[in-house]
């Protein structure tokens, strides 16, 4: 290969391409920002925060200003424009705002835990600030690229980018023994299940000759009748891929890594986590799903991926159930909530079994509703969680325990923590006329749709409404400790002192679950529609010659 | 109909006023304040309700006009705009009162009202902190339960169905007597079992109504359009080959006002939130709170699904239950030595006269059934309030520690007699009327619905439940307010004017509507129910066969 040669072959991709994916570009140059930062200026926790936040509001400005601009879903940095590496379109344009408006979030926390947490500690968090928002950083990089690709090796590249610095992260405070348990615990998983994916891959690829999700289907539904081997191998590559997908999602069997990672690492990272690898697994579950089954061909769409939609329907049911019920044993409030995480993951992952269908007035009906289910639940559950981790990590650093007995008798001793936690925890529930009954409504409408052509999915139904009702003893474990027991101890407890900060956070959040669950429930659902409106579309018509 | 109908805004103050009333609290000074907010607030709500009578003028026996000429034509103090509209989806915020929601209306905004004066003690209380959070959840409890009764939207009924179990959580969990904690979760899990049952339920309609109309959520448009009366009563497959639609439909939603009402395999939780709840949420309690079980059974379950209440199985298990209710609650209730656990055994025994009466399906079925919901709404507040008058004294609810009350509270001990001899059922007083309705209707329900066979053998096993009622009533009154006076109960207070004050009013409606049940009470209703009987009858009597799931 000479060098002329090589050059004429390069593919450099142009600004028109560059220009929608401004919001990564500035996360990019954030990490390089705060990185010379702390050489020019010194390593200053709080110029290091504020950086970080001026990155994450540029990046949401810059998202807001791509999709402001978007008519279509459009195909981003690639050779071949019918088989892009990269995609941008509304639905990751939320993705991305919501992972910054989470990291902003999670900033915040950080800053009040600045000066909560014990001494020692505080230290080595204000110490290291530009380590722990580089890799906080590049976590959120790799998410955000997570929702915005349909290219397997992009697909592989973006959830090893997104795990990455969050093992490092979790294990952030070396001195602390349990969350070095949890690091390991999490990156022994998370290796495993990057080998399983990356396995899928190499499997597909072997097939299909391509690494696009749109062709593979397209290929896949012509191809499969030919052999019985073939659907074999296609099912086997899919099921090891979807292991990478559900190990971020912590999806039931992938899950075993969440509570004791969410209970070792950094509640600040607990409360990312929790959130934002969810939704940018569960972003991506959803349109992986969407592109195998909108293969044109829709007589054929139920056969070949009818299986494929019962058996993601009963992993999110095994997993919602199994969260639900493995809740009730802890003590540990981290552990609780990683536990309903697991549980809330189910949920949404339910969205992913209902595939593009017939409407009942015989036309084929977008799976949009399922997408915007997807967005609107995600809208609320971030401030559920934010909510009641920011509670969570207020009571701990205060006394020191993230146990249920921190809690006792909260109602009395910081009214203002313990009303918004029961708030965030009955939303966390499904009761209405909270934003959490708001998200599993718009659910169980797409479900309910779906259902009118795919009968099974009633049995998804009946299944989330019954884990709303099992679910409900664990988060009165905690609001029953906060108001409603009455034991002798509780003379003793003394007041708790909460940093401002923190209470308008909580608060803030138990504020916006109101208004979402009464006079929100149509600008979230507009929001929500909004986000599902323009997504981009597989690729139609012939299959596309393997170039990438 | 479309862009919003909205005659006149007193429903809406009636509904919300009490949430007006909650902000109050909460931002009034000191306890007295918020205490007078409460009542005020409370006693306003009632005065606004009087003002639905004048829809409802008996005097003139113009039914046409009052309750229109079929079910769900004319209801009163309608507002119906839409509230979300969002792609297909309309949810509309539609209220309205007839004949069936009325009465409940009026018994809520009363029972409430004496609930809350009778709240007014709450310092002399064992858990007496946290008065204000107590009254501004005690509205908003208020509230739910306003807008249980007089939402027409399915999907607004489950609101408001929902927003009453927060705050009855804690009322009960906060300051319930020695068990509160396991009695609040036990109502919160069971009443939330059924609720997301009935979840299940609005999904499923509001789909099927998209299959052969424009989506709907609406109860009256699920009741009365024939084109969605028909897809509902069809027998299609849900889920499992031999789960018929409407069937699992009906059985979800039985489920969840089964837990309410309540019947007897679903009423454990009643005894436990009854008796650990405090005087004044046991009042609301069993005085509002367990009618929400029949009014949805008959504003949801017997308008939209008829075809199902009207095979043969249905029917039959239905009134077994209600029968086994009115005898099995009855003996519990006389196997009892805490006072108060018998009266809210005896709320079990008599809602069961409520299922049987709705499971029969006649005009004196239901009329008995209504009558029956409203007097026990009367007299078991009252008997609530009694035995709590008793436990502020004595603080001791064990039969065998009281006696010879009478003596010691002369005023208390009639006005005592009056509220059990009107739970027991003695003609003259409102518990009677009632019962006897049931009775003569079951008795005679085979002239109406000839393959009910066994309506008359069990009519005369359930009137064996009035004599086991007289049993426990009369055994119970000889001991705790007949035979000698006890040592010491010499110098037990008197009734406050107070607590005369809730019991009187009680005690005089119950003497009224015994005495003049058309007039004070039928009137109201019957124009409605007598709409709903030729509804379920009408129901297309071709599709009454047996449906998959039972029967085959």
């Amino acid at each position: 290969m000479t060098m002329p040669r090589l050059l004429a072959d390069f593919w450099v991709p142009s600004a028109a391409d560059l220009h929608w994916f401004t919001p990564e570009l500035a996360v990019l140059c954030t990490i390089v920002a705060v990185l010379l930062a702390a050489i020019a200026v010194g390593r200053n926790p709080h110029i290091t925060a504020m950086l970080v936040l001026l990155g994450a509001g540029c990046a949401i400005l810059f998202a807001q200003v791509a999709e402001s601009r978007m008519t279509d879903g459009v195909a981003g940095p690639a050779p071949a424009r019918a088989a892009p590496m990269l995609i941008a379109d509304s639905f990751s344009a939320f993705f991305k705002t919501f992972l910054l408006v989470l990291l902003a979030a999670v900033t915040g926390l950080w800053l009040i835990g600045l000066r909560q947490r014990p001494p020692q500690a505080a230290r080595l968090f204000a110490g290291n600030a530009p380590e722990f928002f580089t890799l906080l950083l590049g976590s959120a990089l790799g998410m955000m690229l997570m929702v915005g690709t349909l290219n397997l090796l992009m697909i592989v590249l973006a959830i090893e980018l997104a795990s990455m610095p969050s093992y490092a992260i979790v294990g952030f405070n070396k001195s602390d023994r349990l969350g070095a348990e949890a690091s390991l615990k999490y990156v022994v998983f998370g290796a495993i299940t990057a080998a399983c994916m990356l396995y899928g891959v190499s499997m597909l690829y072997g097939l299909y000759g391509t690494l696009d999700i749109p062709t593979i289907a397209h290929l896949a539904v012509r191809r499969a009748g030919e052999s019985p081997g073939t659907a074999v191998l296609t099912s086997v590559g899919l099921v090891t891929f979807g292991a990478g997908i559900g190990f971020k999602i912590a999806a039931v069997p992938f899950h075993f890594w969440c509570p004791d990672v969410f209970e070792g690492a950094p509640v600040e990272i607990t409360a990312w986590l929790s959130i934002a690898s969810k939704a940018a697994g569960l972003g991506l579950a959803l349109r992986v799903a969407g592109a195998l089954t909108s293969a044109p061909s829709a007589g054929q769409v139920e056969s070949l991926w009818g299986p494929m939609a019962i058996a993601v329907g009963a992993a999110a049911a095994v997993t919602c159930t199994v969260g639900n019920f493995a809740a009730y044993r802890p003590d540990n409030v981290k552990r609780i909530l990683a536990y309903s995480s697991i549980a809330h993951a189910g949920y949404m992952l339910m969205a992913a079994a209902i595939l593009p269908l017939t409407g009942p007035h015989g036309e084929a009906t977008p799976s949009s509703s399922t997408f915007s289910a997807l967005v609107a639940y995600l809208v609320m559950y971030l401030f559920m969680n934010v909510g009641a981790f920011g509670v969570t990590a207020i009571v701990s650093w205060q006394t020191g325990s993230a146990s249920i007995s921190a809690f006792d008798g909260l109602g009395r001793r910081a009214p203002w923590l313990a009303v918004p936690m029961a708030v965030c925890l009955f939303s966390l529930v499904g009761l209405p006329p909270l934003g959490g009954f708001i998200a599993k409504w718009w659910l169980l409408y797409a479900l309910g749709r779906g259902a009118a052509a795919q009968s099974w999915l009633w049995a998804l139904v009946i299944v989330l409404v019954l884990n709303t009702l099992f679910s409900l003893y664990y988060y009165l474990r905690i609001v029953r400790v906060m108001f409603v027991k009455t034991g002798p101890h509780e003379a003793e407890r003394p007041p708790l002192a909460a940093p401002l900060g923190g209470l308008v956070l909580v608060n803030a959040c138990a504020v916006m679950l109101l208004i979402g669950g009464t006079i929100g429930i149509g600008p979230v659902k507009s929001l929500a529609d909004d986000a599902a409106s323009r997504i981009f579309d597989s690729v139609a018509g012939p299959p596309i010659a393997a170039r990438h | 109909m479309d862009d919003g109908n909205v005659e006149g805004y007193l429903l809406n103050w009636i509904v919300f006023l009490p949430t007006l009333g909650a902000v109050a609290c909460l931002v009034a000074p000191g306890r007295r304040a918020v205490k007078t907010v409460a009542v005020a607030t409370t006693f306003l709500t009632l005065l606004l309700s009087l003002g639905l009578f004048r829809h409802f003028a008996w005097w003139s026996i113009d039914d046409v006009a009052i309750f229109g000429e079929a079910y769900g034509k004319q209801l009163h103090q309608v507002t119906k705009v839409p509230w979300i509209v969002i792609g297909g989806l309309q949810i509309e915020y539609f209220i309205g009162v007839d004949g069936l929601s009325f009465p409940l209306v009026i018994l809520t905004t009363l029972i409430s009202f004496l609930a809350a004066v009778a709240s007014w003690n709450i310092e002399e209380w064992k858990i007496n902190r946290g008065a204000r959070a107590y009254f501004v959840l005690f509205l908003l409890l208020e509230t739910g339960m306003l807008g249980v009764f007089t939402a027409l939207d399915f999907f607004l009924f489950y609101v408001f169905w929902e927003v009453m179990l927060l705050p009855m959580y804690f009322l009960i969990g906060v300051w319930g007597g020695p068990r509160k904690e396991y009695a609040a979760i036990k109502f919160f899990l069971y009443t939330l079992a059924g609720s997301v049952l009935m979840l299940v339920v609005l999904v499923a309609f509001y789909f099927k109504s998209d299959s052969v109309h424009a989506a709907t959520l609406n109860l009256i448009e699920y009741a009365t359009n024939g084109r969605i009366q028909a897809a509902f009563a069809e027998p299609a497959r849900f889920l499992f080959d031999g789960w018929s639609w409407p069937v699992v439909m009906f059985v979800f939603l039985f489920i969840a006002f089964a837990i309410k009402v309540p019947v007897v395999p679903f009423h454990t939780w009643l005894p436990d939130a009854h008796v650990e709840a405090p005087t004044p949420i046991s009042m609301i309690l069993a005085g509002v709170l367990l009618k929400m079980g029949g009014y949805g059974l008959l504003r949801i379950s017997y308008p939209i699904l008829p075809t199902v209440a009207k095979d043969p199985t249905v029917a039959f298990v239905l009134a077994t239950l209600g029968v086994i209710s009115i005898l099995y609650g009855a003996l519990c209730a006389m196997a009892q030595r805490d006072f108060k656990k018998l009266v809210a055994y005896s709320s079990v025994s008599h809602m069961g006269y409520v299922l049987l009466g709705m499971a029969i399906m006649t005009n004196e079925g239901l009329q008995g059934a209504m009558f029956q919901m409203i007097a026990h709404g009367i007299s078991s507040p009252m008997c609530f309030f009694l035995v709590g008058v008793i436990y502020d004294r004595a603080h001791t609810r064990e039969i065998d520690r009281l006696g010879g009350l009478w003596l010691s509270m002369p005023v208390y001990g009639s006005l005592a007699t009056l509220g059990f001899f009107a739970s027991l059922g003695l003609p003259g007083l409102c518990g009677f009327i009632g019962e006897v309705w049931v009775l003569l209707g079951t008795y005679g329900a085979a002239g109406a619905y000839p393959w009910m066979t066994w309506a008359r053998p069990m009519a005369v096993i359930a009137a064996f439940g009035v004599v086991l009622t007289a049993g426990y009533i009369l055994w119970m009154m000889q001991r705790v307010y007949l035979g000698p006076q006890r040592e010491e109960y010499r110098t037990l207070p008197e009734a406050t004017g107070r607590e005369i004050s809730v019991l009187l009013p009680l005690g005089a409606l119950a003497i009224l509507l015994g005495i003049l049940p058309d007039q004070s009470l039928f009137r109201f209703m019957n124009g409605t129910l007598g709409q709903l009987v030729s509804h379920i009858a009408s129901a297309s009597n071709d599709a009454v066969r047996q449906l998959g799931m039972i029967g085959q």
